[in-house]
């Protein structure tokens, strides 16, 4: 956004006692304006007013921080005049022509005198912006407010707008290449590319802090499932061939039955026919033994605590049984069946209830409502009871399984015994086709018994794995759903990176080209504004950042400048510096011409407004800078209305700004 | 002010010149928009770093868009 002063108005700042104000008139050509004044008549401090309005900052000192033993910002003069407990406002309104309509920017810093006669002044100054907004004047105050008044020009590049005519003609002399790629960095908004890549970087480690430890565990499931359905592939491929091999025997089995069992040899048929008949016996008897055990293996789990605390058990029952004799623990009687007798005043065997029976039930019914105690502990003594009882019956019942069990297995052994004779038998049979099929008989019901055996063993490793497999996904189901997130966090860090990548890739080439642009434009401005226009070749600003004014003879002469030279060298810089920046503001210089010969003032005088066509320039200058050259150049260029004069009073503790109509 | 029209033309064309992703293209103009409006200000490091996880997940949702 384009702007220039139109108004400046000051009201007990600094030397300024009352309301001082300057009105500036813009015009293209006529762009310069001036104030003139003593040396300490109080030109700085009108730079001063400007910077503090807009940034709260005087140029010379540090934000808002005033020296308690110097002089303070409210005008001294004003502050002397004042009685106990009255306030004081030091104000300086700046009003602005800008492309998007009138801005006025005020800033004040309050102060007063104490009941006890002491000095005080607010910290913090306040700022107040009233600009147009859709047609409207829109009134803006408190912490967001510079944010619009850096916008017209960040506090950042004001030095190179708002310049100490002093300082400039220093630039050079004292600058380093560090400051030369600092104020580059500055003006041509390369600080913000190092500051959006700086927090670029911070949120790219954050991500990768996140991705990291979202699903740390995901690979490490993915490959345990993986194993584990490799090994269940191939346990499940082993099981089949196993069941298929035992099938296998089976058919063959019952092959080798149905030839014993319809053999033509009577003995033969008959002792096989026995054996299938006592093979299904023991199959049963096995069944019933594996039932009878686990019916006693659930008694002794169930019976077990009892038993090791029949001691304890014992105790208590007596205790209980010793409370009912005292009548401490009275019948499981319902406290309101008793109530109901006593209100009918009949027992239940129909006789009337009076006189000591009565009191009996009385009292009575008052133990049964001793608390809820009694009746937990009345169900209490029943279930110890059943206990105790069970505990009594418990040598009885387990002989009683076991009796059985036995029983079982020794009718297993008689009928195994009966098939090894059987076997035996067939054996010896003076058959060798019979010998035969019996020892095949023997070796399929060996191997059967040893797939079965293995199968066991396969099968419950199946079921480890299986169950092994079915946690291993619920994990990754968990880490999958962190992945999801992962998924999104990893795009996020992509989508970082690469823009990092791309600020990484640009940064060097555009601060070179913002160098060589700096470069060519300052040579362009060095050109115009030097008198000695063949003495130099060019000025260079190396990689490095060195600045280097080459002499038409080839030496490098930055340090042999004249005060001039420098002065002219500074404002080609700072004109360079303003033209990459892109801020269009007005340019205010606070004593150009100082000790500078007067050939270069005449020089700088008639080419500077020239250069600075269409700028708004103000030039606080002293009388001695004025001098009838520099009066007669600016003349072309210095709109009467635009003149101003600083006076002082008597005692030249107090400043006056008024117009000089002496132009 | 508009996105973009007070930065250095330099710096954007450049970035332009060597960036093809128009999602990482606007990440990187929106990033240099916040620190243009953040300069000079005095920002809490946390409420930066909010900013521009907010402005990685917008440019990230508009993608999906």
């Amino acid at each position: 956004m384009k702007y220039a002063i139109s108004s400046i108005s000051i009201c007990n700042y600094r030397q300024y006692n009352g309301t001082q104000i300057l009105d500036f008139k813009f015009d293209k050509i006529k762009n310069v304006s001036l104030i003139l004044g003593k040396n300490g008549a109080g030109k700085s401090n009108l730079l001063n007013a400007i910077t503090w309005c807009l940034y709260g900052i005087e140029i010379h000192k540090t934000k808002d921080k005033y020296d308690s033993k110097g002089m303070p910002i409210i005008n001294a003069r004003a502050l002397k005049t004042l009685k106990n407990t009255q306030t004081i406002t030091a104000e300086v309104v700046i009003h602005l022509i800008t492309d998007s309509g009138p801005w006025t920017i005020k800033r004040t810093l309050d102060g007063g005198k104490s009941a006890l006669g002491d000095f005080y002044f607010d910290d913090i100054s306040k700022l107040t912006v009233i600009h147009e907004v859709n047609g409207q004047d829109k009134i803006e105050q408190g912490d967001e407010t510079q944010i619009l008044i850096n916008n017209l020009l960040p506090e950042a590049l004001k030095n190179f707008f708002f310049i100490d005519g002093e300082q400039l003609r220093e630039f050079f002399k004292v600058s380093t290449p560090e400051n030369i790629s600092q104020a580059i960095d500055i003006v041509s908004q390369l600080e913000l590319v190092y500051k959006a890549e700086e927090h670029l970087s911070k949120v790219e480690n954050n991500l990768r802090k996140s991705v990291k430890n979202t699903t740390p565990q995901l690979e490490r499931v993915q490959n345990n499932i993986e194993l584990a359905q490799k090994k269940s592939l191939a346990l499940k491929s082993t099981i089949k061939d196993i069941e298929k091999q035992k099938e296998k025997d089976f058919e063959e089995l019952g092959e080798v039955k149905d030839y014993l069992k319809s053999h033509s040899s009577l003995k033969i048929a008959t002792l096989e026919n026995e054996r299938q008949a006592l093979e299904i016996d023991i199959r049963k008897l096995k069944e019933q033994i594996g039932r009878k055990e686990s019916q006693r293996n659930s008694y002794l789990v169930e019976i077990a605590p009892f038993i090791y605390l029949k001691k304890e058990i014992k105790q208590t029952y007596k205790i209980m049984e010793e409370k009912v004799e005292k009548g401490e623990l009275p019948p499981r009687i319902k406290e309101t069946f008793i109530k109901e007798l006593l209100e009918k005043g009949y027992c239940i065997c129909g006789n009337e209830l009076k006189g000591e029976s009565r009191k009996i039930l009385e009292e009575y019914s008052k133990k049964v409502s001793l608390s809820e105690l009694s009746e937990i502990s009345i169900v209490g003594k029943t279930t110890i009871e059943d206990i105790f009882s069970s505990i009594n019956e418990f040598p009885e019942k387990i002989d009683e399984l076991n009796e059985e069990i036995e029983d079982f297995k020794d009718q297993l052994e008689r009928k195994e015994r009966r098939i090894e004779h059987i076997s035996d038998e067939i054996k010896e049979y003076n058959i060798a086709e019979i010998r035969r099929y019996e020892e095949r008989r023997e070796e399929l019901n060996r191997l059967i018994a040893q797939n079965e055996q293995i199968l066991l063993l396969h099968n419950s490793d199946m079921n480890t794995l299986t169950t092994t497999l079915k946690e291993l996904k619920d994990d990754e189901e968990r880490e999958l759903s962190k992945d999801k997130k992962n998924n999104a966090l990893k795009e996020k860090l992509l989508l970082v990176q690469s823009a990092l990548k791309v600020f990484g890739n640009t940064e060097k080439i555009i601060k070179t080209k913002i160098r060589t642009q700096v470069e060519k434009s300052l040579n362009d401005n060095f050109k115009i504004l030097i008198r000695k226009k063949t003495a130099f070749s060019s000025i260079s600003i190396d990689e490095n950042y060195e600045v280097k004014v080459h002499h038409i003879d080839g030496y490098n002469v930055i340090n042999d400048l004249s005060a001039g030279e420098y002065l002219i060298l500074g404002l080609s810089f700072m004109s360079a510096l303003m033209t990459i920046s892109g801020f269009q503001a007005p340019v205010i210089i606070d004593t150009p011409l100082g000790k500078i010969d007067d050939e270069h003032r005449e020089y700088i005088t008639t080419e500077l407004p020239k250069f600075l066509t269409g700028t708004q320039l103000i030039l606080l200058v002293t009388p001695t800078e004025y001098d009838n050259n520099v009066k007669a150049n600016l003349n072309h260029y210095l709109l009467k209305e635009n003149f101003y004069r600083i006076s002082e009073n008597s005692d030249q503790t107090e400043s006056m700004v008024g117009r000089d109509d002496g132009c | 002010m508009i996105e973009g029209s007070e930065f250095n033309k330099l710096i954007l064309e450049t970035i332009d010149e060597h960036c093809e992703d128009p999602d990482i293209k606007t990440l990187i103009q929106k990033s240099l928009r916040y620190e243009l409006d953040i300069w000079n200000r005095h920002i809490r490091s946390s409420e930066i770093e909010d900013e521009y996880t907010q402005m990685v997940e917008d440019v990230l949702r508009r993608r999906l868009k």
